[in-house]
């Protein structure tokens, strides 16, 4: 009863509760695992594609290179019939082009001729010369820059390209049969690669980064990256309708570099963590209903046990109450056995007197029927007057035994002046040892309680020997009985020293005496006794010394 | 005609000895309490007394020392319900005649009223010869204690360097005085004293 979970109620909702959040941690972690080993997957997946793509970059490169190296000059139409069946099976590879790289002169010689082939592209493509680091102004179609001149030989198309003169003199510095890359802007970059041996001619394509990754293949949960050198050639947000990421949990990351023959790309995939995927709402809601429904009947069973429980206790408390009342009413029993001791040499001489008198009467009555004219008359008067004495004598006897019994207690209606009278039977003669008058204000008509006889004999007759040994020899001990309102009162009170006052209050607390030999239950158990019949006992000292103690019960109700 | 006087607080047992004393043909007159009792003793004749030891406000042993403080010592039977060997050897210590326990035995109670009778006859005898031998002048009573011992007249006047006609006109007034001539009558009241 302590703790407030013992209510059945506010456990099961604290359950279900701790439920919820357990479900959501566990959810949350696996939906997190999930998502990014998905990531990881695609992430890996892209990069297999991507990385094969850029291969065959390199392979059109070396095949480009072969082809235009294989003969002097170069074999432009076979070069350009493979570079336009490149073209139209790869879109991503925007423009394909061989140059022809030569020292300053030749190049500006032959850029009058290629002019008529090539488009000013528009693009601006700033290079940096080696030493001076200073920009110089593009050509168009071909040109130079530090000292090295670039001619389109073929280029497929023939308007899409780019003007190569400011990459001329890197291009020119490359090693040969390695691939190398510049940017071109707008998601585009150029995989230039120089022919082997003596020759000038280098093969440049111009791929478009952007269809490296099919629309197909383009994961719509992940935000894609796909760079060059930190610049990204690629930028692929994620689709707008997963939503924002949860703040405290490190969104899963992808990225893997593309190292494909001089193509350095970097593959990065990001994606977000919105609530609804970490928790979906619809098994949230269903985990939460069978949940609550457990918790429900968690509380339910714990009601129901917690009845039980409380009804075992009311039992049990029950139980006790009865074993309380079966012990004082032996106590009482045993408490009556014990003064029955002190009684009994009174009620001896209070049966002596009967016998006395029947033993007489007889042997009179023997001595005049064995007369030689038996006075009829006065034989059976004598027996009359010895039945009556009998009778005196039995009713003693059972007053004893009465008080002595150890019968259950009976509460019915009462005569309290009758429950007096037979205490002071029981007691009159043990007054009389102790030399204690007793004197009896009885009301009349009687007053009638509901009680049991025996425990309110039990009662006066403790409260009577109290104010007896209380007097002493001399003394008075006075028993009245009254009415109050709807309460009768039997009072006994005697002339003897009276209560000191600090005694009082502790009077019919168990154990509590001020007699050396006594036990202290006296009072005690006519507390007890006087409150089973929904009485109650006081007592005071009186004005003018004397004890009076005063037993108040409820009148029996008119029948 | 001797009496008998019965003092219970109980009405049934006095009632029942006094009618178990009358089949004896013994009279007994009842008193319920010691008071009623002290308060006409005096005009009473000496007889034997019946009391319970155990009475409110004055008790058997009581009563009879405040009679003895009045000078009657009638035999004193004492009744009791308790056989209370304490009570008991005070009342023996006392002078009480006899000590019964309830109830009583009608034969026994009989015996000890025919006992008490005689020492009641007995001790009116010893006061009647007291009173008789208080008469007698210290002569006389010499010449009676003589003639108790058997002792003829010639004897004592030798005895008492006296005539034998004045120790006969002794022994005549003795006898004067006595209200007998019996000699044997008059050795009774002597050994009587």
């Amino acid at each position: 009863m302590t703790s407030p979970l013992s209510n059945p109620r506010l456990l099961a909702l604290v359950l279900w509760l701790a439920a919820l959040v357990a479900f959501v941690a566990a959810s949350v972690e696996t939906s997190r695992t999930r998502l990014a080993d998905e990531l990881e997957v695609t992430g890996r997946t892209l990069h297999r594609l991507i990385s094969q793509r850029v291969a065959q970059h390199d392979a059109h490169l070396t095949t480009l290179i072969a082809l235009s190296s294989g003969a002097e000059p170069a074999p432009d139409g076979a070069v350009r019939q493979v570079m336009e069946s490149i073209s139209r099976f790869y879109p991503r590879i925007a423009w394909l082009a061989l140059v022809s790289l030569g020292p300053e002169g030749a190049g500006a010689a032959d850029g009058g001729a290629a002019e008529g082939a090539s488009q000013p592209a528009g693009i601006t493509a700033g290079a940096e010369t080696e030493g001076s680091g200073a920009a110089q102004p593009a050509g168009v179609g071909a040109g130079s820059a530090g000292g090295v001149s670039v001619r389109e030989v073929v280029a497929v198309p023939a308007l899409g390209g780019v003007d190569l003169a400011p990459l001329a003199e890197k291009i020119a510095g490359q090693v040969r049969g390695r691939p190398s890359v510049y940017a071109a802007g707008e998601g585009r970059y150029l995989l230039a690669k120089r022919a082997p041996e003596t020759s000038d001619l280098a093969v440049v394509l111009m791929i478009d980064a952007t269809k490296l990754v099919e629309p197909e293949e383009r994961p719509g949960f992940a935000h894609l990256v796909l760079s060059l050198d930190g610049k990204a050639l690629v930028d692929l947000p994620a689709d707008a309708s997963l939503g924002s990421g949860v703040l405290w949990l490190k969104p899963p990351h992808f990225e893997k570099v593309i190292d494909g023959e001089g193509q350095r790309l970097l593959l990065s995939l990001d994606r977000s963590l919105p609530l609804a995927a970490l928790v979906p709402p619809g098994r949230l809601l269903g985990f939460a209903v069978v949940a609550g429904l457990l918790a429900a009947a968690l509380a339910f069973g714990l009601g129901q046990r917690a009845a039980v429980k409380r009804s075992l206790l009311a039992a049990r408390e029950a139980e006790e109450r009865l074993a309380v009342q079966e012990r004082e009413t032996l106590l009482a029993h045993a408490s009556r056995v014990n003064a029955m001791g002190e009684l009994a040499s009174g009620i001896a001489h209070e049966l002596t007197q009967p016998l006395t008198a029947l033993l007489s009467r007889s042997q009179a009555a023997l001595r005049l029927a064995r007369a030689e004219k038996p006075d009829m008359a006065k034989i059976s008067g004598a027996l009359d007057v010895n039945v009556r004495e009998a009778k005196r004598a039995g009713e003693m006897l059972k007053r004893m035994r009465d008080y002595a019994s150890n019968k259950a207690p009976e509460r019915a209606r009462q005569d309290l002046n009758a429950i007096v009278a037979e205490v002071v039977a029981l007691t009159r003669t043990d007054l009389e040892r102790r030399g204690v008058a007793l004197v009896l204000e009885l009301t009349q008509p009687a007053p009638e309680a509901v009680v049991d006889t025996i425990e309110m004999e039990q009662v006066l007759h403790n409260l009577i020997r109290n104010a007896a040994e209380a007097t002493g020899s001399g003394g008075v001990v006075t028993i009245s009985t009254g009415r109050v309102g709807r309460e009768a009162k039997i009072v006994v009170s005697d002339n003897g020293p009276g209560i000191a006052a600090e005694v009082l209050p502790k009077l019919f607390v168990p154990f509590f005496t001020t007699k050396a030999d006594g036990m202290g239950l006296g009072l005690s158990l006519c507390a007890t006794l006087v409150e089973r019949v929904d009485g109650r006992i006081a007592a005071e000292t009186v004005a003018g010394g004397g004890a009076r103690f005063t037993v108040t019960l409820p009148l029996a109700r008119e029948a | 005609m001797h009496r008998v006087y019965l003092v219970d607080d109980d009405e049934a047992v006095r009632e029942a000895l006094a009618f178990l004393l009358s089949t004896y043909g013994i009279t007994a007159e009842t008193f319920g309490d010691p008071q009623t009792f002290l308060a006409h003793v005096d005009e009473k004749k000496p007889g034997v007394l019946v009391v319970d030891l155990r009475m409110p406000l004055v008790s058997g042993l009581q009563l009879y020392q405040k009679l003895g403080e009045r000078g009657i010592d009638w035999p004193t039977i004492m009744i009791t319900g308790h056989g209370d060997v304490a009570a008991c050897r005070r009342a023996f210590k006392a002078g009480i005649q006899d000590f019964l326990t309830k109830p009583i035995d009608g034969e026994v109670l009989v015996d000890a009223l025919q006992q008490g009778f005689a020492s009641l006859d007995a001790g009116l005898e010893k006061r009647e010869a007291r009173t008789l031998l208080a008469k007698l002048t210290e002569r006389e009573r010499e010449v009676l204690d003589m003639v108790a011992r058997g002792w003829a007249s010639k004897e004592i006047a030798a005895s008492l360097e006296l005539s034998v006609r004045t120790i006969d006109a002794h022994r005549a007034k003795i006898a004067e005085k006595l209200g007998t001539s019996s000699v044997a009558e008059q050795v009774r009241l002597a050994l009587a004293s």
